[in-house]
């Protein structure tokens, strides 16, 4: 009987924190959403576990406003169980695909910073303030098939 | 990806309109700056200023439009992190700007009403997005002379290297045994040194699909082909442009 508690408690938390409104809400007041800016894509991409913990991974794309070329402004965002952000990984085209364990999977290779090396797998550590970067062939990616599946991705 | 008629004809005007040409002058000179600034660092290969042409039309829409004797480049738009990016000098973009260049950044409005300080900005914008960096360790002294520090108790690599103005690495380089342990009344070579960001490479300015991921950061999925339009457009113009405004 804990147990069928304990997931229920679990899921319905991974419910809260996928949430769009409460997402909307901790990112604007964090100031991770820019009012002068358009968001057109908001989602959590899975979560994290790193050092014990929970930590929802955020896609946020926004463009700037412009009567020619809008810039795009595409960030992952890592957010703590309170939902506050602890890191913020700016990209371009490559989105965020699924979580294991500490690690990040993403869609083709980014740099932090501006700084190499890039690549295409984030692994995270201390709370995740702290995220180093290596490449895996998109035909290693370590997930089972779908049909070997028993849940979607995390 | 089909462009719109209504934007293609708004760049047509270009190749019989002279106006269009205004900046020509000003992006030529930084161009061939930056081409002589970065020739010997590692995978550069000279940029051709049209490319940065192309992109003042694509940005600003051409004379008609309030952008091109403003934020020509769009640099400066509310919301927009180039500008922010330049005036802290973040993502290593104080390897690309001149002194004089990070100074003028620093004026935000200046930034918005001068359209050749905005093509500027847009083009150190442009670079910072296209160079690859990463902290190295760099000798600060030219040349380079090598010093003896005799190991106190309580000492380790790191505290040595803040300790005589060095980095971890050139004690490891220079002291291979170091690596391992380290023993009171050793005696260590090292080079004057410190961590800094330095340039390792560049990514390919002649391909429009990177320049457009890199410059315009995945928000008009349309942008590369609207620069190749563009600088197909070039090949058409005939004449002689006038001195920049």
């Amino acid at each position: 009987m804990k147990r069928i508690l304990m997931l229920f408690l679990s899921l319905a938390a991974t419910a809260q924190v996928c949430s769009r409104d409460r997402l909307y809400s901790a990112l604007l007041e964090s100031k991770v959403l820019n009012p002068d800016r358009e968001l057109v894509h908001l989602s959590c991409t899975c979560n994290l576990r790193i050092d014990g913990g929970e930590y929802p991974v955020v896609d946020v794309q926004e463009v700037v406003k412009s009567d020619t070329s809008p810039r795009g402004v595409n960030r992952i965002v890592v957010l703590d169980a309170k939902l506050k952000p602890v890191k913020e990984i700016e990209y371009t085209s490559h989105r965020p695909l699924f979580c294991l364990d500490n690690r990040l999977y993403v869609y083709g290779d980014l740099t932090i910073d501006g700084l190499s090396p890039d690549g295409n797998v984030l692994t995270f550590s201390k709370q995740g303030r702290v995220v180093k970067l290596s490449h895996v062939e998109a035909h290693d990616y370590p997930v089972p098939v779908t049909r070997d599946r028993k849940s979607p991705p995390q | 990806m089909s462009l719109q008629q209504g934007w293609k004809n708004t760049m047509d005007a270009g190749v019989t309109d002279a106006t269009w040409d205004a900046y020509d002058a000003a992006i030529q000179r930084e161009i061939a700056a930056y081409n002589l600034k970065f020739q010997s660092t590692t995978g550069y290969r000279a940029v051709d200023w049209h490319l940065c042409k192309a992109m003042v039309w694509i940005e600003s829409g051409g004379p008609s439009s309030s952008a091109w004797t403003g934020k020509a480049m769009q640099i400066g738009v509310s919301g927009d992190p180039g500008l922010g990016v330049l005036q802290s000098g973040a993502d290593g973009s104080t390897l690309i700007m001149s002194a004089t260049l990070a100074a003028a950044v620093k004026n935000t409005a200046q930034v918005g009403s001068d359209p050749v300080l905005n093509i500027q900005a847009g083009i150190a914008y442009l670079f910072t997005r296209m160079c690859l960096s990463e902290f190295r360790s760099v000798d600060t002294e030219n040349p380079p002379r090598v010093y003896d520090y005799t190991v106190v108790p309580g000492d380790n690599p790191s505290l040595i290297a803040k300790k005589v103005g060095t980095t971890v690495e050139v004690l490891e380089a220079l002291n291979p045994a170091a690596k391992r342990m380290i023993h009171p009344k050793d005696v260590l070579k090292y080079r004057k040194a410190s961590i800094q960001r330095v340039i390792t490479g560049w990514r390919d300015f002649t391909s429009m699909t990177v320049v457009a991921d890199r410059y315009n950061g995945g928000g008009d999925p349309d942008y590369a082909a609207k620069l190749v339009y563009v600088l197909a457009l070039f090949t058409k113009i005939n004449r002689t442009p006038p001195k920049t405004p």
